[in-house]
């Protein structure tokens, strides 16, 4: 918990922040713009909330996507990196803590965003237990799936040592596949499956056919290899 | 002139983000494949019109991306000191990065036709007859531009925030409401969302709304103009004043 209370501080003073608010925010002004700007046929609050749900789960991605590659890019860009191997902690302990506050982040945000949308639905639309469940679902789901994705992206980061450069991969991976994510086969790319399954725990019609063990299945293996390799590579010698 | 720009070719050579050139070009197409793949019936032209359709927003992403990083990364790597060197006026620096903007997209615009073509080519089965084949060379110059007459926007927010970042939340936002306002007719008035708005309905589809091409060619020269008096009178103000 000291580690991540250190890791927490900081990015605490830095752009990080700012880009966290902005991308836990940007999804519920968007919601609400829609709204705002859709005919009356279209209007009821829920239904938005689930035709376009995939921009929640989008928007929360990208930003772990940006932290999880700034939280460790940084500290060999800044040269950081030195000073931490010698303090007398292991290695695994200072990735685990850079871990540990990606959890936390992506909790707190994925909470803070579906929180929001569905106070935003208690004030603009109806409510019933059933919708309440379905947010729940999509928040918890969303966010312990994309949770498992983090080593991957971390490996990457780990890889290039380069924020800009290892950001791009990560981001390109992940918007110009999201096409694909509509298809049958999505199953491909693992890092679709926390998108689909969110998506699916709030639409109530034409859900995505996933077979949620193999959904599961599938990334808890790419979150157990990738850990792996960010160990390896976080304690290799240079 | 022409020597700045052979000095930002050099410069964006040694950089690490020159696999976007290829990604940015190839992906769309592969992409479009893979979502047709078991759909039947599948004909030249609505392919190319879905391999545009995916291109459009997510170029935009990548010309972004390319040009925070070809501006920001002269202050994060603190190589602006020594650029602002140069015998030149200071404005030749920013005229030549949006050559080099211009060159990097037309790069990529024609990269993607030939290799959606290509993979058009191996899925489809069948050589594409030269009425679609001109149809496609015809958009060439109009994606182009479009998306030309976007990258002072991402000059002038990169050059406020200095940040290498700015051009990927730009490029995601974009991405974002192109998804969102697809169906909405106020797609025709987000700048971001043009180059699709426009590619669409100029190749002969009309599921996205377009009223007016002149208004949409109208807001697109005027992003460009006055984003670049934008960037011109904060560099006077930035560089010339202190």
């Amino acid at each position: 918990m000291k580690y991540i209370t250190l890791e927490l501080r900081k990015i605490k003073k830095t752009s990080m922040s700012y880009i966290i608010f902005l991308f836990a925010t940007l999804p519920i002004l968007l919601m609400l713009l829609l709204h705002i700007t859709s005919d009356e046929i279209n209007k009821e609050f829920y239904t938005i909330i689930a035709n376009y749900s995939v921009i929640i789960t989008m928007c929360l991605f990208t930003v772990s996507i940006i932290l999880a590659n700034y939280i460790i890019t940084r500290e060999y860009q800044e040269s950081t990196i030195i000073y931490l191997f010698i303090a007398p902690v292991s290695r695994k302990k200072i990735l685990a803590s850079k871990f540990g506050l990606l959890f936390l982040i992506l909790f707190t945000l994925s909470i803070f965003t579906y929180g929001c949308i569905f106070l935003l639905n208690v004030m603009l639309g109806e409510v019933n237990s059933d919708i309440f469940a379905r947010y729940v679902a999509a928040c918890l789901s969303g966010a312990f799936l994309f949770f498992l994705l983090m080593p991957l992206i971390v490996a990457i980061a780990l890889w290039r040592k380069n924020f800009i450069s290892s950001m791009l991969i990560s981001l390109v991976m992940l918007i110009f596949t999201s096409p694909f994510m509509f298809t049958q086969n999505f199953y491909a790319f693992p890092h679709l499956i926390p998108m689909a399954v969110s998506n699916n725990m709030l639409m109530t019609d034409n859900k995505l056919d996933i077979n949620y063990p193999l959904a599961f299945l599938i990334l808890a293996l790419v979150g157990c290899l990738f850990t792996f390799v960010s160990v390896r590579l976080f304690e290799k010698k240079e | 002139m022409l020597s700045v720009v052979k000095v930002e070719i050099k410069k964006l050579m040694s950089s690490m983000v020159l696999w976007m050139i290829p990604a940015g070009a190839i992906l769309p197409a592969i992409i479009s494949v893979l979502v047709l793949l078991n759909i039947e019936g599948v004909y030249w032209k609505g392919y190319i019109h879905t391999s545009m359709d995916t291109f459009n927003p997510l170029a935009f992403l990548i010309f972004a991306c390319f040009v925070s990083f070809i501006w920001a990364r002269e202050y994060e790597e603190g190589m602006m000191e020594i650029t602002l060197l140069y015998p030149y006026p200071k404005y030749v620096l920013l005229y030549a990065k949006i050559i080099l903007m211009f060159i990097i997209i037309a790069i990529i615009v024609i990269l993607w036709a030939v290799s959606t073509y290509i993979a058009g080519r191996i899925y489809l089965g069948e050589v594409m007859n030269t009425g679609d084949l001109k149809e496609l060379i015809k958009m060439l110059p109009v994606i182009i531009v479009t998306q030309f007459l976007l990258v002072t926007i991402t000059f002038f927010i990169t050059m406020v925030f200095k940040n290498i970042l700015v051009g990927a939340i730009l490029g995601v936002i974009s991405v974002v409401l192109c998804y969102l306002f697809q169906a909405s007719p106020a797609i025709q008035y987000i700048p971001i969302c043009l180059p699709m708005v426009l590619s669409h309905n100029l190749y002969g589809f009309n599921q996205v709304i377009l009223d007016s091409y002149a208004v949409s060619f109208g807001i697109l020269s005027a992003t460009f103009t006055v984003m670049l008096i934008a960037c011109v009178i904060y560099l006077r103000k930035k560089w010339e004043l202190h």
